[in-house]
């Protein structure tokens, strides 16, 4: 058989129509029947890109997902580092082999090499890790602060609390699995628990004479990049154009939106408003 | 007699017009003469074939249009980037004044439309100029549709795009005879078994880099497919794939052989680099004989480029310290040299090997 014109004109309209129809049916899919889970953020959890006051050809306007872990600085900028749950134990639960001492040769060799792995992850919205987060920032703000402790600005111990208080994410990554139906009978919650997909690595600190080698998890968030549809767009429009660390204190820059999470674990924006406060 | 290809009707006509100036030169000397029916006919013979071509192919029937048609080529190319970036950033300006529905209705029309339209445009024109740049533009319709669409919706990022990008790269490729989209189609192929081989390996698809050796596999495949299959019609396009399957070899061991950690064997760092510099001396001189022995003029450049890349590296580790500058890259200079001499005696016994006169 000579291959035509007309065979190439069919093979490639059907490519097109095909996968395109793939992509879409797996959208139908993930948005059919109820959401697995459904949060109502604000702000705090979802800012727009930096950028975006600075680029008139930026096309649509996508929020990124602010979430955090709890960690030993109580930082709220540091999203998936050093987070306390995913420990050890957790990570050997998620498939990876910590079997070997980290404090020899072979064994910084064999956690260096381990591949990272793709797991869910459980965001708590506005729960017991926040409070404790809120806690922390209570109680450095109360203790006498040591004598170089910066007493105004961002790293304040007063104003950790307030940006804790005010403005921090209150979305916080508290567990992992393999197995996304074990997290949701952990977390039946599911207008405070949604179950994401992210990527978990191993990170490996190699130890010296004052302290001995560290490993810890690094988890990131995958589809932490949400496209805000046109019919919303009119909730963003009072945004300020330009971004600073504490812009959400402008009344201006404050919405309410609805975020669902489907069938495959990818959100989308149900509701978008401008915010009351 | 097979329809030949554009590139082999060009093939043909050059050769053509090489053979009238060397017979022209061999009559000049007296070494050989034609009758005068014999001359009519040969020259008939000819000319009625580059007329065949130039009405089928337009291809080029002397040096100064063949000097014209490479402009042609760089500007086609240079329109075909063009055109794919303007298609790019009208979709960026306008984007949020459409709904959701009209975006979508956008970005597939886009890849039907301009698929058609490449094909009808193949169906019109000879030289294919239009038809190249419109495949281009085509291919970059359906690359930014199906990555719009997952960002519209938010779609997990998935290896899975790669295969329709690489089928509909390597249909254009096949049916405009179009190298560059051929490097896309390889390209999007490297990167999908690379991906499937870090996935089985247990990790993340998107960190297929962080272990080189996930694309030795790609390799294997890239240097097969034209062994498998035949590529009658397509002549330039062997090279390709055999050039992309070296390249995704050497370049990985180039890194493993100066950064261990980064392999899948748990042996120390040192074992793992030097056993790498040896496969990469190993693997570039086998691609200099082989491509020597099958005549292969692209697989014996790239083995030789990376052998001496490999060598220089090694240089660099044991003496870049301790020597002056000066005497080291005097060795470098010697050392080219005596690649030369080895590589011309490799070519002199090659073609006595062969049966030709030795030089």
């Amino acid at each position: 058989m000579t291959w035509s014109r007309t065979h190439t004109l069919i093979a490639g309209l059907a490519l097109i129509a095909l996968t395109n129809a793939v992509a879409l049916l797996g959208v139908a899919w993930n948005r059919s029947g109820e959401p697995d889970s459904e949060l109502r953020l604000t702000q705090r959890e979802l800012a727009p890109p930096y950028w975006r006051g600075t680029d008139s050809e930026s096309g649509g306007i996508e929020l990124r997902l602010k979430w955090r872990s709890l960690n030993k600085s109580i930082n709220e900028f540091s999203a998936g580092m050093d987070s306390e749950w995913l420990d050890r134990a957790k990570l050997a639960e998620l498939g990876f082999d910590m079997s070997r001492p980290e404090n020899t040769a072979a064994g910084q060799r064999h956690y260096e090499r381990l591949s990272s792995k793709q797991v869910f992850v459980a965001l708590e919205f506005d729960g017991p890790a926040y409070q404790e987060a809120l806690q922390r920032a209570q109680r450095l703000a109360d203790k006498a602060p040591p004598k170089n402790a910066p007493a105004v600005g961002i790293n304040a111990a007063a104003e950790r609390l307030k940006r804790e208080q005010t403005i921090a994410s209150r979305l916080f990554a508290v567990d992992a699995s393999l197995d996304p139906a074990a997290l949701r009978i952990r977390y039946p919650d599911r207008t405070r628990y949604a179950i994401v997909r992210a990527v978990v690595r191993v990170s490996y600190y190699g130890g010296n004479a004052a302290q001995s080698a560290q490993l810890t998890g690094r988890t990131d968030v995958l589809n932490d990049r949400i496209n805000l549809p046109p019919e919303f767009r009119p909730a963003f429009e009072s945004l300020p154009r330009t971004y600073y660390y504490n812009w959400q204190e402008d009344p201006k820059s404050h919405f309410d939106v609805t975020l669902a999470f489907g069938k495959r674990f990818e959100p989308w924006i149900v509701d978008a408003s401008a915010g009351k406060d | 007699m097979a329809t030949p290809s554009r590139t082999e009707a060009q093939q043909r006509a050059d050769e053509i017009r090489v053979f009238a100036q060397e017979l022209e030169r061999l009559e000049r000397a007296g070494v050989v003469a034609l009758t005068d029916a014999q001359r009519k006919a040969v020259t008939e013979h000819h000319q009625g074939l580059l007329a065949q071509y130039a009405q089928e192919y337009d291809v080029d029937r002397d040096a100064r249009s063949k000097q014209l048609s490479l402009g042609m080529r760089v500007v086609s190319f240079l329109g075909a980037l063009a055109l794919a970036a303007s298609v790019f950033f009208l979709f960026r300006q306008f984007w949020d004044r459409f709904s959701t529905l009209a975006q979508v209705t956008v970005l597939i029309a886009a890849s039907l439309g301009t698929f058609v339209f490449t094909v009808w445009m193949q169906g019109r024109e000879s030289a294919g100029y239009f038809t190249k740049l419109a495949a281009m533009v085509a291919f970059a319709c359906f690359a930014i549709d199906i990555a719009m669409l997952g960002q519209i919706f938010n779609i997990t990022p998935s290896d899975m795009a790669l295969i329709p990008w690489a089928a509909l790269a390597l249909l254009l490729a096949y049916t405009c005879d179009l190298r560059l989209l051929l490097a896309a189609g390889i390209l999007c192929i490297i990167a999908f078994i690379a991906a499937r081989t870090g996935t089985w390996g247990g990790m993340y698809w998107l960190d297929f880099g962080m272990r080189p050796e996930n694309f030795f596999p790609a390799a294997a495949v890239l240097f097969l497919v034209p062994q498998l299959v035949p590529h009658g019609r397509f002549g330039g396009f062997g090279p390709v794939y055999r050039v992309f399957a070296l390249l995704i070899v050497y370049l990985p061991m180039l890194v493993l052989g100066n950064w261990g950690r980064s392999s899948y064997l748990d042996f120390d760092s040192s074992v793992i680099e030097g056993a790498y510099q040896v496969l990469g001396f190993v693997f570039s001189a086998g691609a200099i004989w082989l491509g020597a022995r099958r005549q292969w003029g692209e697989v014996v450049n790239t083995g030789a480029v990376f052998f001496v890349i490999f060598l220089y590296t090694k240089f660099y580790d044991w003496w870049w310290e301790i020597m002056p500058k000066y005497l080291f890259f005097l060795v470098l200079g010697l050392t080219a040299v005596l690649l030369i001499f080895v590589m011309r005696r490799l070519r002199t016994a090659l073609y006595a090997h062969a049966g030709g006169i030795k030089s």
